[in-house]
């Protein structure tokens, strides 16, 4: 099956983009998890990262519905968009996530420097250990501030 | 008390939250918003410019989880919310439609930021996450 992800929006998803996670347990009651990053492979599969101690909750969720909603949005920009899915798997995170997670922290964080935010200050949230969740994504949203957002631009 | 002191900061609007939700089919949805107004120690209002597909789903089901972080040293909380009702006049909307066009005009959005209601919340649980 064709993966959903352009090209464009994979360079966007792996850019220093703030990233938050939604799920929900079994009463819908939904919950907010901040996510540290996120890759594309080949396959059109997101990974994304979160501290262990902040997503246990989300964690417990996944494994009652498998339900996934992350939104990505530029802090320079403002572009933004939401992914719509369900996790394939998740696992601690190894070196190579590892190593994703410190790029964007970094990039994360020169991003917020040219916002004025003071140099560093993301590194205050937890960061290890973390997870790594795969995500097959079903829809995408864009949900750039303006008239007409929310439109669907995957089907 | 659910709002402390340490928090206020983060309820300025100058750092966007995430607020997330879920349709009554079960589908979560998580859109960034402008404002998490501080109303009083037991509850937030939240702008309604344009999440349209947050405010269905709180209109079928009247949850929802924000985050909100602290400009001053980046703290982050997320709140649990239960929707109480949605205000179209009066001085809390007159309050966040000026701090609203603030944010605006900081961020060059002057025509697309229109706050349409204040969506108040009752504050369930608070948990500190940074």
């Amino acid at each position: 099956m064709q993966s959903l992800i352009t090209p464009d929006l994979k360079v966007f998803i792996e850019g220093s983009q703030g990233i938050s996670m939604g799920t929900r347990d079994k009463d819908l009651t939904p919950e907010y998890t901040r996510v540290l990053g996120a890759s594309v492979n080949e396959d059109g599969i997101i990974t994304f990262y979160t501290a262990k101690d902040t997503s246990v909750k989300a964690i417990e969720n996944i494994d009652n519905n498998k339900l996934i909603s992350i939104t990505l949005a530029s802090p320079l920009s403002y572009e933004c968009y939401q992914f719509k899915g369900k996790c394939i798997t998740y696992r601690d995170s190894n070196e190579i996530d590892q190593g994703n997670i410190e790029r964007y922290l970094k990039g994360f964080n020169d991003a917020l420097n040219i916002l004025g935010i003071r140099d560093g200050i993301i590194y205050k949230w937890p960061s290890q250990p973390s997870m790594a969740i795969e995500m097959k994504v079903e829809e995408i949203f864009e949900q750039t501030p303006k008239v007409g957002a929310g439109k669907s631009i995957s089907k | 008390m659910m709002i402390k002191e340490e928090m206020k900061p983060a309820l300025q609007g100058i750092v966007p939250s995430c607020i997330v939700t879920c349709s009554k089919d079960g589908i979560p949805n998580a859109t960034y918003i402008s404002q998490v107004y501080y109303v009083d120690e037991e509850h937030v209002a939240l702008s309604h410019q344009f999440f349209n597909k947050s405010i269905r789903n709180i209109r079928e089901n009247p949850k929802a989880s924000v985050n909100i972080v602290s400009p001053e040293d980046f703290s982050m909380w997320k709140l649990d919310l239960q929707y109480s009702h949605s205000e179209n006049e009066g001085e809390l909307y007159d309050q966040m439609s000026l701090q609203l066009e603030a944010i605006a005009s900081m961020t060059g959005m002057e025509d697309v930021f229109k706050l349409k209601y204040a969506e108040v919340f009752k504050i369930i649980a608070v948990q500190q996450i940074a």
